[in-house]
């Protein structure tokens, strides 16, 4: 009997797998990864893209210095 | 405030009075050299207390005689204009409100829009915004004459290619008025360059900070201290102050005989070039215009100093000629510029001495409180306690243009103003120095950052002055003490000599000080110098330093720089530890006028490996910086790098904050290193190697390298990790290769590199670090992938293994074992402890899994040394966990173990 999962297949570069298992681990036993296909593909659960994203945007924001502030 | 009758002849606004246009030109502020054969500088002081009638102030009769003679004819409008100054200042300080600087918060975008330009808008380079930045446009044909006045009266805050932009600050309209501009005349030049009319609210702010400016100054005469001012008001005003008043020295009747007579003979003499210009063969003593004058031997480069204001003066008539041809102001500005030096001959002095542990205090308060900030400077030439020094440049100096302005900012008047001088790496700050210290021929102090470069400022004055090598001293640590710069005994002896080189450090630090070290101290504190060189002047804020300005006695303090930047934004104490800004060079210009190299410089994106982010994401932060610093990718691509370059025949420094990453990259790429702890002779050893031979043309520094390190063969950087976001760094590091190196046929004759780890907070500190670079002009240049960096195949760290293996090896690295090192290298780069963060952490906190991933090589018997090493740590220090929890996250942790186990 073949079994199907509704979801949605991540494309992403290396780094930010490792971010989405991280998540992943820390969001235990919440977990959003159904597969994980090789080194820039995942498969996931629909109902994580939005949280996927905010935390990405947290991620990029880390690292993102605004030209228009002053340090 | 309003005082006694105002001393009828101000500096700033000798020439006429009301008119509704003002005088277009800086009113060409009398030189001070005119003033003093009158005024015999300090010699009888005057005790204000009692303001003695006008006749016994220092003046001659025949002085006071042909006062009086003008006096009556200018009564009536320097009532006038007195009354006027003040309704001026109402308006300014109506305008200002309450806010002292300009709000620049703002970040969304301006509507300027209100702003009508003139007719003529095109011909005149300069936007002015109510804000107070200026943009200048680098194309207009005026740009070489409004960047100089510019540069004179505000920050420079970004410098590109097209368009500059300024902005107008406290500390910079300041030194603008110590080298001899004044508010009016500011604004008014300001307007004549504007393509729109003048915001009313910049012109009260020029005038509000320029007003008090260089009424007031501290003259060290005869090694007391003397505030000088040129008003009454203002010298009573003192005298009631809370804090000047009690530190002043009260004449004792002996006392004052000697004043008398010291008096006689410093009136008698003018103080001006006569008594200097005995010494030295090359001297050209010019007794009309007192400047300084250098001259080279036999060469004829000439550079007199002359009377800056006046060079100013005609610096900014050309200017305005060009802007309004034919018009009525060449004639008026002429007239200006006479009546003021007529009228400037009879000018008057106040002063009182005080006493020398207040100086201090008293300087910041006058900074601070007042808003009288004193200026300092040195008669050098009428000194005659401290003998002169028989010292001159030698021929083969060239002084170029740029460092002839900077000088001649210095010794405008014939006298040693105290100050900073901004010139970027590279660009000959040693020769400054020398060339400041050959002119003042006294006994000169000079301060470094390391021992390294005490040695190289030794050999910048052998080089450049006549001074035979004997006779420059040195105090650097002796006998080896705490491993730095412990040189040894023989080879480095201390002395003092006529020119002394010494480390800000040496100074500074009270405590702990080797008995063959003793003397030498005390005989440095006793001296008086006549010059004190500050190198890599944006180091002295720390408190440390401060204990060194103000054990050593010095006249005159010349601050070298090439950032006068600091994160910890306590640059504005330099204004009082040492002086204004006098001059600031501008990168890009030096760089199109061939003194300093071109460079490219790039940003490279090094991806991080999955394991290493992995890693990173679960790091504190002390091992997220080890772990971007060691990502594989990173190293890959610096040996990558380093290959290319040295098929080149190029020389390059890698620079590493990071020490063990240091150690790391000199292993793997066989190269020398020079960090905190490495003995002063090896370091020597492994400089002269790479400078003088084809052996090494690859070496690796830690931060100590940052500043005063001279290597001029060096045309490539590779900056592998770096101190967080400090901007000030970037530049120094940037600075190592600046030195033009004659390349013929390509554009670029420099690379600096700065290797990124993307994703990791490397990216938000490299950007931070770029900023005053941009600022000056400079483009980086993102690399996101070397070019054939994945053909060549047999670059370390190709496969997966080796990634590990590196990867468990920073792990260990024990990260308290690290910080202790850098602490090693912190003592040599005291510059900005303040914004160190440093980590404490057990080894399994600073791992994150708390190692535990490891446990796996105890049960496979371990693969390599540092596996094994781990193994041993691991044990000791996880005993008591869970072995299966601790195999059973190693396992899901790294994919690759797993299947190593599965094998």
């Amino acid at each position: 009997m073949v079994e199907a999962t509704h979801g949605v297949l991540v494309t992403c570069d290396i780094p930010v797998k490792q971010f989405l298992l991280k998540l992943d681990n820390d969001r235990a036993p919440d977990r959003f990864i159904v597969a994980k296909l090789d080194d820039t593909h995942l498969f996931i659960h629909g109902w994580a893209v939005d949280m996927i994203k905010d935390q990405l945007e947290k991620l990029f924001a880390e690292n993102h210095i605004d030209a228009n502030v002053c340090y | 405030m309003s005082g006694p009758p105002p001393a009828r002849r101000e500096r700033a606004h000798a020439q006429a009075p009301v008119t509704t246009t003002p005088p277009l030109l800086p009113a060409a502020p009398v030189p001070v050299s005119r003033l003093l054969p009158r005024v015999a500088l300090g010699a009888a002081p005057v005790w204000v207390s009692a303001l003695p009638p006008r006749g016994s102030l220092c003046g001659g009769d025949a002085e006071a005689s042909s006062d009086d003679g003008e006096e009556d004819g200018e009564e009536e409008p320097s009532l006038l204009r007195r009354a006027r100054e003040e309704r001026q200042e109402l308006e300014d300080d109506a305008l200002l409100r309450a806010s002292d600087e300009f709000d620049r918060e703002v970040t969304e975008a301006q509507d300027f829009s209100s702003l009508e330009l003139k007719p003529d808008h095109e011909a005149r380079p300069v936007w002015v915004a109510g804000d107070g930045r200026i943009f200048l446009e680098t194309f207009s044909p005026l740009y070489k004459q409004a960047y100089d006045f510019l540069v004179a009266i505000s920050e420079p805050q970004s410098r590109p290619d097209v368009v500059h932009e300024y902005c107008l600050s406290k500390p910079a309209l300041q030194s603008a008025v110590s080298v001899g501009l004044d508010g009016d005349s500011i604004v008014s030049v300001l307007s004549r360059l504007c393509k729109t009319a003048l915001p009313p609210i910049v012109a009260a702010y020029i005038r509000k900070h320029t007003r008090t400016f260089g009424k007031a100054k501290i003259i060290l005469f005869r090694g007391k201290h003397y505030i000088q001012t040129f008003e009454e008001s203002v010298a009573r005003r003192f005298l009631n102050d809370p804090i000047i008043g009690p530190a002043r020295v009260m004449p004792t009747p002996g006392g004052d005989a000697a004043d008398k007579s010291a008096g006689g003979a410093g009136g008698a003499k003018p103080p001006n070039g006569a008594a200097g210009g005995g010494s030295g063969a090359g001297m050209l003593g010019d007794a009309n215009t007192g400047g300084p004058t250098w001259n080279v031997e036999g060469d004829g480069v000439t550079l007199a100093g002359g009377d800056d204001a006046v060079s100013d003066a005609a610096m900014m008539r050309s200017m305005t000629a060009a802007l309004d041809e034919g018009t009525t102001d060449a004639g008026d500005l002429g007239g200006g510029a006479n009546g003021d030096d007529a009228a400037g001959s009879a000018q008057k002095t106040f002063s009182f001495e005080v006493r020398s542990d207040a100086v201090e205090a008293i300087k910041q308060h006058c900074q601070k409180d007042l808003n009288y900030p004193l200026m300092e400077e040195y008669d050098f030439r009428a000194d005659e306690r401290n003998a002169s020094i028989d010292m001159d440049l030698k021929p083969i100096a060239r002084i170029r243009p740029y460092q002839e302005k900077s000088l001649s900012k210095m010794f405008g008047n014939g006298r040693a103003r105290s100050g900073i001088i901004v010139l970027p790496c590279g660009a000959g700050k040693s020769l400054v120095g020398v060339t400041a210290a050959c002119t003042v021929k006294k006994p000169t102090l000079c301060l470094c950052t390391s021992s390294v470069s005490v040695e190289q400022w030794r050999y910048q004055f052998a080089l450049w002055s006549t001074l035979p090598k004997e006779k420059i001293g040195r105090f650097t640590a002796v006998g080896g003490a705490a491993g730095s710069g412990g040189g040894g005994k023989k080879d480095a002896p201390s002395f003092v000599g006529d020119v002394t080189v010494t480390t800000y450090h040496m100074l500074g630090n009270q405590n702990k000080r080797s008995a063959a070290s003793m003397p030498v101290l005390e005989a440095m504190k006793n001296k008086e110098w006549g010059l004190m060189l500050l190198d890599e002047v944006h180091v002295v804020p720390a408190n440390i330093f401060r204990k060194v300005l103000m054990s050593v006695n010095a006249h005159c303090k010349l601050g070298l720089t090439a950032t006068l930047l600091r994160e910890d934004n306590k640059i504005g104490d330099l204004v009082y530890l040492i002086g204004p800004k006098l001059y600031e060079a501008n990168w890009l210009d030096l760089q199109r006028s061939g003194y300093l190299a071109t460079v490219q410089c790039a940003e490279v994106w090094c991806p991080m490996t999955a394991e290493f982010f992995r890693e990173y994401l679960s790091g504190t932060p002390g091992a997220r910086k080890l772990l971007y610093a060691m990502n594989p990718n990173k190293v890959r691509a610096c040996e990558f790098l380093v290959r290319f370059h040295e098929a080149r025949k190029d020389k390059v420094i890698i620079f590493s904050d990071t020490l063990f990453a240091l150690d790391e990259y000199a292993r793997l790429l066989k190269r020398p290193f020079i960090r905190g702890d490495t003995p002063q002779a090896e370091r020597l050893r492994i400089l002269h190697l790479f400078q003088h031979t084809p052996m090494v043309n690859t070496i690796l520094l830690s931060k100590v390298g940052d500043t005063s390190i001279d290597i001029p063969e060096a045309n490539v950087l590779i900056q592998v990790s770096s101190h967080y976001g400090s901007r000030r760094q970037e530049a120094q590091r940037l600075g190592r290769i600046l030195r033009p190196k004659p390349r013929a046929g390509q554009n670029f004759n420099a690379f600096f590199y700065s290797l990124v780890s993307t994703d990791t907070s490397e990216m938000f500190y490299a950007a931070k670090r770029q900023k005053f670079l941009t600022d000056q002009g400079y483009a980086f240049k993102v690399i996101t992938h070397l070019e054939g960096l994945d053909a060549s195949k047999d670059l370390c760290y190709s496969t997966r293994e080796q990634q590990l293996e590196l990867l468990a090896s920073v792990l260990a690295a024990d990260a308290s074992a690290a910080s202790a090192t850098d602490a090693l290298d912190e003592a040599v780069d005291v510059g900005e402890r303040a914004s160190v963060t440093r980590n404490k952490a057990s080894m399994a906190a600073l791992s994150g899994g708390a190692g535990r991933e490891y446990a796996e090589f105890v049960r496979r018997g371990g693969s390599s040394a540092v596996a094994n090493a781990m193994a041993k740590k691991v044990a000791t220090r996880v005993s008591g966990v869970d072995v299966d929890a601790v195999m059973g996250r190693g396992v899901v942790r790294h994919s690759l173990f797993r299947k190593r186990l599965g094998k």
